[in-house]
């Protein structure tokens, strides 16, 4: 297994009253891509504010690299690249001279780092000019740029592709992939839009309401889905239809309304189907299941308001 | 340490590309133009000469205006032995008369009115004699209090204290009262109750007795039992000795005033009648030599004998008093010291430059540093004006654009992110103070030349050094810079506060403009508590009117105790900033 680069350990955070972070706990590992779900006000922001010390943490700790970040803020956040919903620049300097400015605070000396990350970002053509006359397409991938700048271990991106248009996410996704998996940058990001999450990340933590209800990685989560089988066929005695299926085929099936749900691979299935249709069953429709996100997003979360977990 | 240089490095870079700097810069460049046009220092340090080119001429100008400067220094000497032989004597009269007024009024005069008939017939020949005697006595007593105020209270400096206010209840009192005194041929149409009326008219509007009261208690002016016979005895045993005290040395002049109107007239009855330059100048500088020393004799008697009577009050207090209007405390001992050092130092004022002052010559002639401090003081308001808003918007003005959150995630403290803005704003201001200060010293010496006099400076009243003018110009730059930190540290307080730039703005430069031109205009006890009226620190070395907005009247307090206020609030102001900022949510 890859190294711990994030280690989130109990975190709460009250305001007040209010408990919108309660008791968060994961990690993320080197190289890895994690998701961080959740409907607006789930606690996403503000677990991610705690991280980079933009806001003070109520109880439990975070370790990046090992270093405490309530205890060793400096330390913890040396190799930490961020970007916090829109990135702001100084609208008076260049994107170039925005960079300048940072990359002194980090104590960056190099020249060619500069260069380096906006060549990734792919603004070197722009780069000189006012931040005030950027898109906000160019606006995020400086703000990209800004966080690699420190030649980071661990990135940190809260709903970084908002205002993106189609074009611009599917790059921001491929960048991001070209990161983790060559470079292997731990990213941790936060996004409520599920289907790009389903498409980018190797982990998925779902949030809601400040709890963590389900942590697992991509592969997992597809894995239980087809688990409860991955094929399906739609027709009007789906129990009859069942039974023969289990006699005759030896599949396990399950039952979801009109539906009949197993897995098997396609040969079988259209044997099935004609199968069926010989014995007089209307069959109204057959095809794979669709194992959204969406859909287990959905299911954590009212499972979560309900009290059961998934399976 | 180092990340906080590292910060301020990065933010100073930050700060000079900003559109409002080039702003800025554009208002400090034409301010120091308009600076130089309106330049037009008055002669403050004036050398005593004539502009005559023949020694007869100035002789003869002389003869008259030297008998009339000792006159006055004798008119000194009369007030105070007017002030000996008459200590209490003007407030015994003045008390004394109004009491026996008040007496008169109360018992014989009351009882004369009440003792013709009550009837409504016109009085009886003796009844009208009674009365017309009764209000001619009371008429004649109060006129002759009223012309004893008006000639030996007012514009007097006696020694009891009567203030302003309370000077002229009295007066009007009278008058009204004289007013209100039917006069004999009134009398002739009065009937026995008509007097009456008036009679009560009179009792019940004028309460004599509690004027009577307070006259009796006012408070006077003691001069200490052992300070008052080393007044007579310096002034009656004539003896030429040194002394410590100021007064004990001046009243021994006479010698050394007539050596110098000797050198003048011995130098003039070796050259009647000459045109020859160095020869009227010679001349000149021994009349310049003589009027100094007067002067020098005029104030250090004065001054000396006015801190004996009034140096335990407040300057408050005095300006109330008839005849103490302009004084303050700190000016009287600034004088003081410095007359004492001429006279024991046999130099004289016009040798020595002044401290600079506003739009003021610090010599006989405009020099370079005049113009400087000129435009330092304007210069540096704009740019004071324009750090505050740098203070405000480098912390509060980043977090609501949002701009700070870039910043507060990188390996930064927030204590350190504070520190390195802070500094930062204070090299800004160093850097425009000190391009200011050298283009300003470069433009007077490109105008009026630099001067090799040395300037005289009195610290806190009583301590005098001479010194080279551009110490003094270092000493005002300082003095700047502990303001500049202190108003940094104001502005940042307010933001954090508030948490809107503009308004924050708004209120450090309100108080920042407000302080400027109310310091000094008032002296009361409890305004010195405001911090912001403790600083402008350069007033312990100058004289009062020398700041551009303000009159500077030097509180009776010490540098010191000014320097450590100012200092210790602006360490308050700073650590409750800190405290806001260190804790706060950087959302939006």
């Amino acid at each position: 297994m890859a190294n711990i680069v994030l280690d989130i350990r109990n975190l709460t955070k009250k305001f007040g009253e209010r408990v919108a972070v309660n008791n968060v706990s994961f990690v993320v590992r080197e190289g890895e891509i994690f998701g961080f779900l959740g409907a607006n006000g789930a606690g996403k922001s503000t677990t991610i504010k705690m991280i980079t010390g933009l806001t003070t943490i109520t109880s439990g700790d975070i370790f990046i690299d090992g270093n405490s970040v309530k205890y060793k803020f400096e330390k913890a956040m040396e190799k930490v690249g961020t970007i916090v919903e829109i990135p702001e620049f100084y609208n008076y300097l260049t994107g170039y001279q925005n960079l300048k400015y940072l990359a002194k605070l980090s104590n960056i000396t190099d020249k060619n780092q500069i260069d380096k990350v906006v060549s990734i970002v792919g603004l070197s053509n722009r780069i000189h000019e006012k931040v005030g006359k950027y898109s906000l397409g160019m606006k995020q991938r400086l703000g990209v740029a800004q966080a690699l700048l420190n030649n980071p271990k661990l990135l940190i991106l809260d709903e970084p592709t908002n205002g993106l248009d189609a074009n611009g996410i599917r790059e921001f996704r491929l960048l991001l992939k070209d990161l983790a998996h060559k470079e292997r940058i731990a990213i941790l990001i936060s996004s409520h839009i599920l289907g790009e999450m389903q498409n980018l990340c190797d982990t998925i933590g779902i949030i809601d309401n400040g709890v963590l209800l389900e942590t697992n990685s991509m592969n997992s989560i597809k894995q239980n889905i087809t688990e409860n089988g991955s094929q399906f066929i739609k027709c009007n005695a789906p129990n009859y239809a069942g039974k023969i299926i289990e006699q005759d085929y030896k599949i396990p099936v399950k039952i979801c309304n009109n539906k009949v749900l197993f897995t098997t691979d396609e040969n079988t299935i259209a044997r099935i189907i004609i199968d069926l249709t010989k014995k007089n069953i209307a069959v109204f429709g057959a095809g794979e299941v669709d194992a959204s996100l969406e859909d287990i997003f959905l299911t954590v979360v009212n499972e979560g308001k309900s009290g059961t977990g998934i399976n | 340490m180092k990340k906080i240089f590292r910060m301020a490095n990065a933010e100073l870079s930050k700060i000079f590309m900003r559109p409002s700097m080039f702003v800025l810069t554009g208002i400090l460049v034409l301010a120091l133009v308009f600076s130089f046009f309106f330049f037009s220092p008055e002669n403050v340090n004036t050398k005593y000469t004539y502009s005559l080119t023949n020694t007869t001429s100035i002789f003869t100008t002389f003869e008259p205006e030297y008998k009339d400067l000792e006159y006055q220094l004798i008119s000194e000497k009369k007030d105070i032995d007017t002030y000996l032989a008459d200590t209490g004597n003007v407030y015994e009269n003045f008390s004394s008369k109004f009491h026996s007024l008040k007496l008169y009024f109360d018992g014989e005069f009351t009882t004369t009115v009440f003792s013709i008939a009550e009837n409504d017939s016109y009085l009886s020949p003796s009844d009208y004699n009674k009365c017309k005697n009764a209000f001619e006595t009371l008429s004649a007593s109060t006129e002759n209090i009223i012309d004893y105020m008006v000639n030996n209270i007012k514009d007097k400096k006696i020694n009891f204290i009567i203030t302003e206010s309370f000077y002229n209840e009295v007066y009007h009192t009278l008058v009204h009262f004289y007013d209100n005194l039917p006069s004999n041929s009134d009398l002739e149409g009065f009937s026995a109750s008509m007097v009456i009326d008036r009679y009560n008219t009179l009792k019940n509007n004028y309460d004599l007795t509690s004027l009577d009261y307070q006259i009796c208690h006012l408070e006077k002016i003691n001069i200490d039992d052992n300070d008052l016979s080393d007044l007579i005895k310096n002034y009656y045993s004539n003896n030429i000795q040194e002394s410590n005290s100021g007064l004990g040395v001046a009243y021994n002049h006479t010698n050394k005033l007539k050596e110098l109107y000797d050198n003048v007239i011995n130098y003039y009855n070796e050259n009647v009648d000459t045109t020859k330059e160095e020869i009227v100048a010679e001349l000149n500088e021994r009349v310049a030599k003589y009027y100094d020393y007067i002067q020098i004799c005029k104030t250090l008697l004065s001054n000396n004998f006015e801190l004996l009577r009034i140096g335990n009050k407040t300057d408050d207090q005095i300006s109330t008093y008839i005849g103490f209007s302009n004084t303050t405390i700190y000016n009287l001992k600034k004088e003081i010291t410095t007359s004492k050092y001429f006279y024991e130092n046999n130099t004289f004022g016009y040798e020595y430059l002044t401290a600079f002052n506003f739009n003021k010559n610090s010599g006989t002639e405009t020099n370079a540093y005049d113009f400087c401090f000129y435009s330092m003081q304007i210069l540096s308001l704009f740019i004071i004006v324009f750090v505050i808003f740098f203070a405000t918007s480098a912390l509060c003005g980043e977090q609501s654009s949002g701009t700070l959150k870039m910043t507060a995630t990188r390996p930064f403290t927030r204590n350190k992110i504070f520190s390195g803005k802070f500094l930062a704003c204070f090299n800004v201001a160093l850097i425009l103070l000190s391009v200011s200060l050298v283009s300003s010293l470069a433009i007077g010496f490109a105008f009026y030349g630099f001067t090799f006099q040395k300037v005289l400076i009195v610290m806190n009243a009583d301590t005098l050094f001479i010194t080279n003018p551009i110490i003094v110009l270092l000493i005002y730059f300082a003095s700047i810079l502990v303001d500049v930190i202190f108003y940094i540290a104001l502005a940042i307080f307010v933001s954090m506060i508030f948490k809107n730039t503009t308004i924050s703005t708004g209120i450090s430069n309100a108080i920042y403009l407000t302080s400027t031109v109310l310091l000094g205009t008032i002296s009361n006890s409890w305004i010195r508590f405001i911090p912001s009226l403790n600083l402008q620190l350069y007033k312990f070395f100058t004289n009062s009117n020398s700041g551009m907005l303000s009159f500077s009247v030097v509180p009776n307090t010490s540098l010191l105790t000014c320097g450590i206020f100012a200092i210790v609030f602006t360490i308050v102001l700073d650590i409750f900033a800190r405290l806001l900022f260190t804790h706060r949510s950087l959302d939006k």
